[in-house]
C-alpha cells in the first residue's frame, strides 16, 4: 500500500482546482492541517480566456488557481501540496488507525487524515466524431 | 452562422433547443445538425417553428468529421455524403465524467436524477457530506453547474463543516497554549 506518511492530516484534499483550494482557504483560517493532491490535469488548461470569474475576467484560469495556490502557502504553513494523483481510498478498519481514511498516491505513498473533501472535477467525454477535440475550446 | 451539435449528450429536444434558443443571440441563421437523426430533427424543427424563417435550419446529414477552420473559430463540417459546409463556431458540450476510480472505492452514492449533467457525486446538506460519514465532495464532480463560483461556494461551506465536526472530535492540536 506505498509507503505510510507519519502524520495524520485533518483533512484531506483531492484535487487543486476552485473548489480544493477554497476549501482550504477557510480550513486554513480556523487552524486545520490539510494535505492537497494536485494531479497537474486541469481541463480548462487550454482555455486562454476565461469568463464569469469576478476580477479575473478574460483570464486563464490558471492564474485564478495559481493565485489562490499561493495565498494559501503565503500565509499559512497549513497546507501540503503533493504533486501526484489520489489513486485509491480506503477507511482503515482496525489497528491504531481505525476510522481514518488512508490515501494511496501515483508515486506509492499513502496518506492518513480523518476527514476526505473529494474535489477532482469532471473530465470531457468527447463525442465519437473525428476531429471533435480538436476543434474544442477552439471552436465550440 | 452558428452550428448547434445536436449528438450525443445534446441529442434531446430538451438540449438541442436550449441550445438553438441561445445561440440565435450570437449569430443571426443557427443550423441544428442532428447526425442522422431524424426523429430528433422534426422535434426540434417543430419547436423552433415559431421563430421567424431564415433563423433556424435543420440539418440531418451524418457528420464524417469536423475540421478547424483557418479563421477565427470557424470549423468545417465535412459529412458523409462528402459535401462541407463552413460554421462560424459549433455549440455543443461534451459529456462530463468522474476521473479516477475514489468515489468507486468508497462505494459513493452517484447523482442520476437530473437531466442537465448527471452522474455526479451525490451530496447532502449545507456541507456537502457524500453518502460516508467523513468523506465530502465539492466543485464539479459533486454538481450538475459546472461553473468556478459555485465550486468556490461548495468548497467553503464544506470546510465549515468540517471545521465542525473535528472540533467535536478532535482535542486541541495546535499547541496553542491557554493560561487558564
Amino acid at each position: 500500500m506505498g509507503v505510510l506518511q507519519p502524520d495524520i492530516t485533518d483533512v484531506l484534499i483531492v484535487g487543486a482546482g476552485p473548489a480544493g483550494l477554497s476549501c482550504a482557504a477557510v480550513l486554513s483560517r480556523l487552524l486545520w492541517k490539510t494535505v492537497i493532491f494536485d494531479s497537474g490535469v486541469y481541463r480548462y488548461r487550454k482555455s486562454k480566456n476565461y469568463h464569469m470569474v469576478p476580477a479575473y475576467d478574460h483570464q486563464s484560469l490558471l492564474s485564478y488557481i495559481g493565485d489562490a495556490r499561493s495565498d494559501l502557502l503565503d500565509r499559512y504553513d497549513s497546507n501540503t501540496f503533493v504533486n501526484a494523483t489520489a489513486e485509491n481510498i480506503q477507511k482503515v478498519a482496525d489497528g491504531e488507525n481505525e476510522g481514518l481514511f488512508k490515501i494511496t498516491d501515483s508515486q506509492d505513498r499513502s496518506w492518513l487524515g480523518r476527514k476526505v473533501v473529494l474535489a477532482f472535477g469532471n473530465v470531457e467525454k468527447f463525442p465519437a466524431i473525428t476531429g471533435y477535440e480538436e476543434c474544442w475550446i477552439k471552436g465550440m | 452562422m452558428a452550428g448547434v451539435l445536436a449528438v450525443e449528450g445534446d441529442a434531446s429536444i430538451f438540449k438541442a433547443q436550449h441550445l438553438a434558443l441561445e445561440a440565435k443571440s450570437l449569430a443571426k441563421q443557427v443550423t441544428i445538425f442532428t447526425h442522422g437523426n431524424d426523429d430528433l430533427a422534426a422535434k426540434v424543427g417543430a419547436a423552433l417553428s415559431r421563430w421567424p424563417q431564415g433563423l433556424y435550419t435543420i440539418d440531418t446529414r451524418a457528420i464524417k468529421q469536423l475540421i478547424k477552420g483557418r479563421s477565427r473559430s470557424d470549423v468545417i463540417i465535412e459529412f458523409e455524403d462528402g459535401e462541407k459546409t463552413i460554421v462560424n463556431y459549433i455549440v455543443h458540450r461534451p459529456i462530463p465524467e468522474l476521473p479516477g476510480q475514489l468515489h468507486q472505492d468508497l462505494a459513493l452514492e452517484i447523482d442520476n436524477s437530473g437531466i442537465i449533467n448527471p452522474g455526479f457525486i451525490k451530496v447532502s446538506g449545507l456541507f456537502n457530506e457524500t453518502s460516508v460519514p467523513g468523506i465530502f465532495a465539492v466543485g464539479d464532480c459533486a454538481s450538475a453547474f459546472k461553473v468556478v463560483v459555485s465550486g468556490v461556494n461548495m468548497g467553503a461551506f464544506c470546510a465549515a463543516g468540517i471545521s465542525a465536526q473535528l472540533a467535536s472530535e478532535s482535542p486541541s492540536i495546535h499547541g496553542f497554549s491557554c493560561s487558564s
